[in-house]
C-alpha cells in the first residue's frame, strides 16, 4: 500500500528554520548522507522497513519526545503545585516535537503507541519518576544521535538531549 | 566542513578556552568565592582533559594539531566577579556550538564523545548562571 511522499525540502526546511541540514560528509567514505530532511519526493514507503534510516530514527525520537511530554503533562494533572517549576520543560519538550514533526510521515506516527504513564499519588515519588523518565529521554535522544546517519540531524538530536539535561535541575527542585 | 576540520576546530577552541579560564582562576578569590573559584577551576581542568584527547586523536589521524596561541582576547575585563561568571558562561556557550559542529562532522566513537563533551558544556554553562535553553550547541536554532 502506497504510504505518503517524505516531507518536501521547502516544509523540512520551513520546519528546522533553514537550518539547512541537507547533507553531511562522514568519516567513513567523504560521500553525501541522505537526510530524512532533505526531502527526496519518493514512491512512499510501504511499511516500517522501507523508511529512509533517519526517517526511523525521527520517529522514534519523535515517539520518545512525546512520551515525556505526556508524562509531565499527566503529573501536573495530578499535582498542580509542580505546574510552576515544568513550565519550562513542557515548552522545551514543544518546541522539540515541533522540530520533529515535520519529518515524521503521519501513516509512521499513528503506527507508533506510547506506553502509558502512571502517576504516583505521592508528589515526591511523582518528582522522581518524572526525573527518571527525563534521564530516559536524554539517554534515548543520545542514542539516536549516534545512529543518525545524516550529521546535521544527529546535531540536532544531541541539542535536545543537551537541552534535557539542562531542564534536569528545574523538575528535582 | 571536514572531519578533521571539525576536530581542529574544537581543539583551538580548547586551547582558547583553556587561557581564558586559566585567567578567569587568578582573578578569583579562593578564600572570598570559594564556590566560583572551585567552579573554574574544575572547568579549567576538564577543557585541559579535552584538549589533551582531540590532540591524541587529531595525532592518531595522521593530522597536525592545531597550537594554542600565545595570548586570547578575553569576552570582558575580568575584573569583577559578575565579569568572570560572565566571561565562563561565554566560554561554554561557544565550546557548545563547536562540540555541535563536531557532532554533526563524526560518527560513532566520536560523535558519542562529542555528544557526552556537547552534554557537559549544556550542564557546566548552569553553574554560571546562564539559562537553560531548547538548543545548545545549534549555530541557529529550529524555528
Amino acid at each position: 500500500m502506497p504510504g505518503e511522499p517524505l516531507l518536501t525540502r521547502r516544509g523540512a526546511l520551513r520546519a528546522l528554520g533553514g537550518l539547512g541540514i541537507v547533507v553531511t560528509t562522514t568519516l567513513t567514505g567523504g560521500c553525501d548522507v541522505r537526510s530524512p530532511l532533505s526531502g527526496t519526493p519518493s514512491s512512499g514507503p510501504t511499511g516500517p522497513a522501507d523508511l529512509d534510516p533517519d526517517v526511523r530514527t525521527a520517529a522514534a525520537a519523535l515517539a520518545a519526545v512525546e512520551h515525556a511530554l505526556g508524562a509531565v503533562l499527566a503529573t501536573v494533572r495530578v499535582h498542580p503545585s509542580l505546574q510552576a517549576r515544568t513550565t519550562g520543560v513542557v515548552a522545551m519538550h514543544r518546541a522539540h516535537r515541533q522540530a520533529l514533526a515535520d519529518a515524521v510521515p503521519k501513516d509512521v506516527r499513528r503506527a507508533s503507541v506510547a506506553p502509558a504513564y502512571t502517576v504516583a499519588g505521592r508528589g515526591a515519588v511523582a518528582v522522581r519518576r518524572l526525573q527518571a523518565t527525563e534521564l530516559g529521554l536524554v539517554d534515548t535522544l543520545n542514542t539516536l544521535a549516534v545512529r543518525a546517519e545524516s550529521g546535521g540531524f544527529a546535531r540536532l538530536l544531541a541539542s535536545m538531549g543537551a537541552a534535557t539535561l539542562q531542564r534536569l535541575p528545574e523538575v528535582a527542585r | 566542513m571536514t572531519p578533521e576540520g571539525a576536530l581542529q576546530a574544537v581543539l583551538a577552541g580548547e586551547h582558547a578556552a583553556i587561557y581564558v579560564y586559566g585567567v578567569l582562576g587568578a582573578q578569583a578569590s579562593q578564600s572570598r568565592q570559594p564556590r566560583l573559584y572551585d567552579d573554574l577551576t574544575q572547568s579549567y581542568l576538564v577543557h585541559r582533559k579535552r584538549r589533551d584527547h582531540l590532540t591524541a586523536v587529531i595525532v592518531a589521524l595522521h593530522g597536525d594539531p592545531v597550537a594554542s596561541e600565545p595570548a586570547y582576547q578575553l569576552p570582558n575585563p575580568a575584573s569583577t566577579a559578575a565579569q568572570l561568571v560572565s566571561a565562563a558562561r561565554t566560554v561554554e556557550q561557544r565550546m557548545a556550538t563547536l562540540y555541535g559542529q563536531l557532532v554533526e562532522n563524526s560518527v560513532e566513537e566520536q560523535r558519542r564523545w562529542a555528544i557526552s563533551a556537547l552534554d557537559e558544556c549544556a550542564r557546566r554553562v548552569l553553574l554560571f548562571h546562564a539559562s537553560p535553553t531548547d538548543f545548545p550547541g545549534l549555530s541557529t536554532p529550529p524555528s
